[in-house]
């Protein structure tokens, strides 16, 4: 990078768990959205192509473990960003976002000669980051409600099973259009954003997109000293690894239930 | 009876003549590896299936009835060979009884659904004790009553075509074979009964899953239940019953067949063929409408936003960046 500037945009955890994002997300549309439309001609192929009824939905439980892993690495991971590295917290909306979104048609209907000026993270990409999180949520209790449903009943009344199943169809669908329209437009269509897979984003590109990042980047932010680093991993370190290993012990205690039969008894 | 049948009957009954000089062929012929299932054995007879195919496998032979009904005569000889009473041996006149040689009864009945209703008596005589269940089922009342809507034995399992019903095909297929009447608006409407069982079946777990098997693999056994499962099958009794698998009362314990140690609560997860309104599984209704409202907000608002950022970039095109 000699002629053209650049800056580290995502480290390499982050590059990580986006193809995590990408693997387990793509894979669980392509088991999953079948199953919603299990009655079309174009599902029963596709599922037919996977292997069967019963093949496709492993494989959806699989993945469905993947992306919820993901989910509770990206906890601890965004934990020792904000706890070790003192870093601001970048994600969460504030006013100015709504007031970019407004400056931001205003300026392409040409009603504003300026287009906003976005900090590290853009409007359009924390109501991205936002909808990811609403809706990874609503996966994975919807998800493990149907996929646990003796468990489920024992403490919560029987309705929820169906309401889960409904909640669960209708959100993935969700996902999948808004995946289709917002996501291919900003990072695709409109131009081909490749930070995330090489991690670095040029200046030029920086003054473009996040102007007030790049001048915060040219201040010069305040970093922690490698002494204060090393002290919070002390801590950390093991606090994070203790709840990954509780989580996953949670999901796989969660996941083996026996709901039913394998086969079925023979007729009366 | 119209004239080419007439003189087919003249042929049928020479053919008869001659074959029962040469001896009772067909009482040797029944030999089968099938467990019978039948009570009684058929008693030997006289008459081999050539002798009846000599007309019979005109695919034009047809009878009209009193009603004006059109009864077709026609016997496919392989797909007969195929069923399950081809393949035990049974023969034409097993079933067809007071056919000898030199008598050709006529069928007495006035419409096709008196005719089919009358072959079920001749299948109790081998299986009288499927017949006794059906009897005292909600079918067989019906049955008992004369009642021309009332599913008799062909309905289900076919005529001359009978398969194997333990067979898997028959299994997965079978909720099909009960939605011939249980979604028939019209026939539902006369009793009062619900024509969505099957639709709001296959909208569930099972029946999505079942569906699939019928349409791609009817082979394959699968763990999920049929309607004959948890309602019964010749048995099958009124759902409002208090001896009815399906009744509230007794469902828990039907689910727990299949999956043990069900918490009463998890009969709720099944919505008992009902479509969920705010009557019914208010909850999915709720997040059934709740969806119907935000995926078209969610995504109109994204396709708004998305076409006004292409056309700014479209306006601005060419001026430096």
């Amino acid at each position: 990078m000699s002629a053209l500037k650049s800056v580290v945009r995502f480290n390499l955890s982050d590059r990580l768990e986006h193809w995590l994002l990408v693997v387990s997300f793509t894979l669980l549309a392509l088991t999953g959205i079948p199953q919603k439309f299990a009655h079309q001609g174009w599902a029963v192929a596709l599922i037919q192509l996977l292997g069967g009824i019963e093949m496709v939905r492993t494989l959806h439980h699989l993945f469905g473990v993947v992306m919820i892993l993901e989910g509770v690495y990206h906890i601890a991971a965004v934990g020792y960003k904000v706890y070790v590295r003192r870093s601001p917290l970048f994600m969460l909306p504030r006013l100015k976002d709504l007031q970019n979104l407004w400056i931001s048609v205003r300026h392409n209907l040409g009603l504003a000669p300026q287009r906003p000026a976005s900090g590290r993270y853009s409007y359009e990409e924390k109501f991205e980051y936002w909808a990811l999180v609403w809706g990874l949520t609503i996966m994975t209790i919807t998800g493990l409600f149907m996929l646990i449903p003796l468990r489920v009943t024992q403490i919560f009344p029987g309705e929820l099973i169906p309401a889960a199943k409904a909640a669960h169809g209708w959100e993935a669908l969700l996902a999948v259009v808004a995946i289709i329209v917002w996501h291919v437009y900003h990072v695709h269509l409109r131009h081909f954003n490749q930070s995330i897979f090489h991690g670095r984003m040029s200046e030029s590109e920086m003054i473009e997109e996040h102007s007030l990042e790049h001048e915060r980047l040219r201040a010069g932010p305040l970093e922690p000293t490698p002494q204060e680093v090393q002290r919070r991993r002390r801590l950390y370190l093991p606090l994070a690894a203790g709840f990954v290993i509780l989580a996953l012990i949670g999901i796989l205690l969660l996941v083996s239930e026996q709901t039913a039969i394998t086969t079925r008894p023979p007729l009366p | 009876m119209s004239t080419p049948v007439g003189r087919r009957l003249t042929l049928v009954l020479a053919a008869t003549f001659s074959a029962v000089l040469l001896g009772s062929v067909a009482a040797a012929t029944s030999g089968s590896a099938f467990a019978p299932v039948f009570q009684a054995t058929p008693t030997p007879q006289a008459v081999p299936n050539e002798v009846c195919l000599t007309c019979h496998s005109n695919q034009n032979l047809s009878l009209t009835l009193p009603s004006g009904e059109t009864l077709r005569l026609f016997v496919d000889e392989e797909q007969f060979a195929a069923s399950v009473h081809g393949q035990a041996g049974l023969q034409c006149v097993s079933c067809h009884r007071g056919y000898l040689p030199g008598q050709h009864p006529t069928l007495g009945v006035e419409n096709r659904r008196e005719w089919s209703l009358q072959a079920a008596q001749v299948c109790q005589d081998c299986h009288a004790d499927v017949f006794q269940e059906f009897i005292a089922s909600v079918h067989g009342a019906s049955f008992a009553q004369g009642n021309l809507d009332t599913p008799t034995c062909s309905d289900c399992h076919g005529i001359h075509n009978i398969p194997d019903p333990h067979l898997e095909q028959f299994r997965v297929r079978s909720p099909q074979l009960c939605a011939t009447c249980h979604a028939d608006t019209a026939l539902m409407a006369k009793y009062g009964i619900s024509r969505n069982v099957f639709e709001t079946y296959v909208a569930d777990f099972h029946g999505t899953t079942v569906e699939l098997f019928a349409r791609t693999a009817p082979d394959q056994p699968t763990n999920k239940p049929v309607c004959i499962d948890c309602h019964g099958v010749h048995d099958i009794i009124a759902t409002d019953d208090p001896e009815s698998p399906v009744i509230k009362a007794n469902l828990v314990e039907t689910c727990q067949r299949c999956h043990a140690g069900a918490d009463p609560s998890f009969v709720g997860a099944w919505t008992s063929h009902y479509a969920p309104s705010l009557e019914q599984y208010p909850l999915t209704f709720l997040v059934n409408l709740f969806y119907a409202l935000f995926i078209p907000a969610v995504i109109g608002g994204m396709v708004v936003l998305v076409g006004i950022d292409a056309y700014g970039r479209w306006r601005r095109r060419g001026e430096t960046r």
